[in-house]
């Protein structure tokens, strides 16, 4: 027996997945971070969007696919690296802190 | 960031991330240095963290520590587009100025531009103030070779062609 379909308009999640079938898009393949990159190097693109793009790619920098590895992938790596059981929080501020000792604007 | 013109003070082992500097005994570093790193890891208001940057009796890793963090919770005010604070980037730099080169004050735990404001900082004994005076005269020594000073043979050195001038080769 066959789902019986509701009447009126759909709903706005049933447009949405209807529009990303209809393009043949497989959202578990889209990278957010090589979507991010490729706004950021396009030219075509406002200044400030790809500044927000650039702002975003550093915010967040990718991250291994294995969730038990903290490892990150990019070259925003945090600059010094100490052992987790050292007790550093993992958190922005403390990441940039560490970036910022290390090419030693704090002298 | 080695810098010839602007030497590093020594790093003799990394507490939390932190750097620890030489010219400093063993038990300073466990009963000082490390329990006041471990303090900014607790600090996370600005303005705390701006008055413990200002203190020249704080150690100067954790100083420098604090001011790294201060300096990102700066930028990253900005980028949220929160109110400013009492303080920028630029003063939080000057307060941390010569804390890890070869400014440090050989006799004290602070930097030579610390001594005016404050007179508080720990004393640095006096064997750890002439080996840190006597590393950072060496760097400066083989920096004045590279560029061609030769000594003259009586502990001086003399600059490229010039008979006339002569500093102390240390």
């Amino acid at each position: 027996m066959s789902e019986r379909k509701k009447a009126g308009r759909p709903s706005r999640r049933d447009e949405l997945r209807k529009a990303i079938e209809e393009a043949g898009v497989d959202v578990d393949m889209v990278d957010p971070h090589r979507l991010l990159a490729a706004i950021a190097i396009d030219s075509k693109v406002a200044p400030m969007t790809r500044i927000q793009a650039c702002v975003a790619l550093i915010e967040h920098p990718r991250r291994a696919a294995d969730p038990g590895k903290s490892e990150i992938i990019s070259d925003s790596k945090p600059a010094t690296a100490a052992p987790a059981d050292q007790g550093i929080p993992d958190d922005d501020i403390t990441r940039r802190a560490f970036q910022i000792m290390k090419t030693g604007t704090s002298r | 960031m080695d810098d010839q013109l602007n030497p590093e003070m020594p790093i003799v082992e990394t507490y939390r991330g932190v750097g620890i500097h030489a010219f400093q005994s063993q038990e300073r570093i466990d009963s000082v240095v490390k329990p006041e790193i471990d303090q900014v890891f607790t600090i996370d208001e600005p303005e705390n963290l701006w008055q413990y940057v200002l203190s020249a009796m704080n150690a100067p890793e954790a100083r420098i520590w604090a001011g790294a963090k201060l300096t990102a919770m700066i930028e990253q005010r900005a980028h949220k587009r929160l109110p400013l604070l009492s303080f920028t980037v630029a003063h939080v730099r000057a307060a941390i100025a010569g804390l890890s080169s070869h400014w440090a004050d050989p006799s004290a735990y602070c930097s030579l531009f610390d001594r005016f404001a404050h007179r508080e900082a720990a004393p640095r004994p006096a064997e750890y103030g002439r080996a840190l005076e006597e590393y950072f005269r060496k760097i400066e020594r083989d920096r004045l070779m590279v560029c061609g000073w030769r000594s003259d043979g009586n502990g001086k050195l003399r600059a490229p062609g010039d008979t006339a001038t002569a500093v102390s080769a240390g």
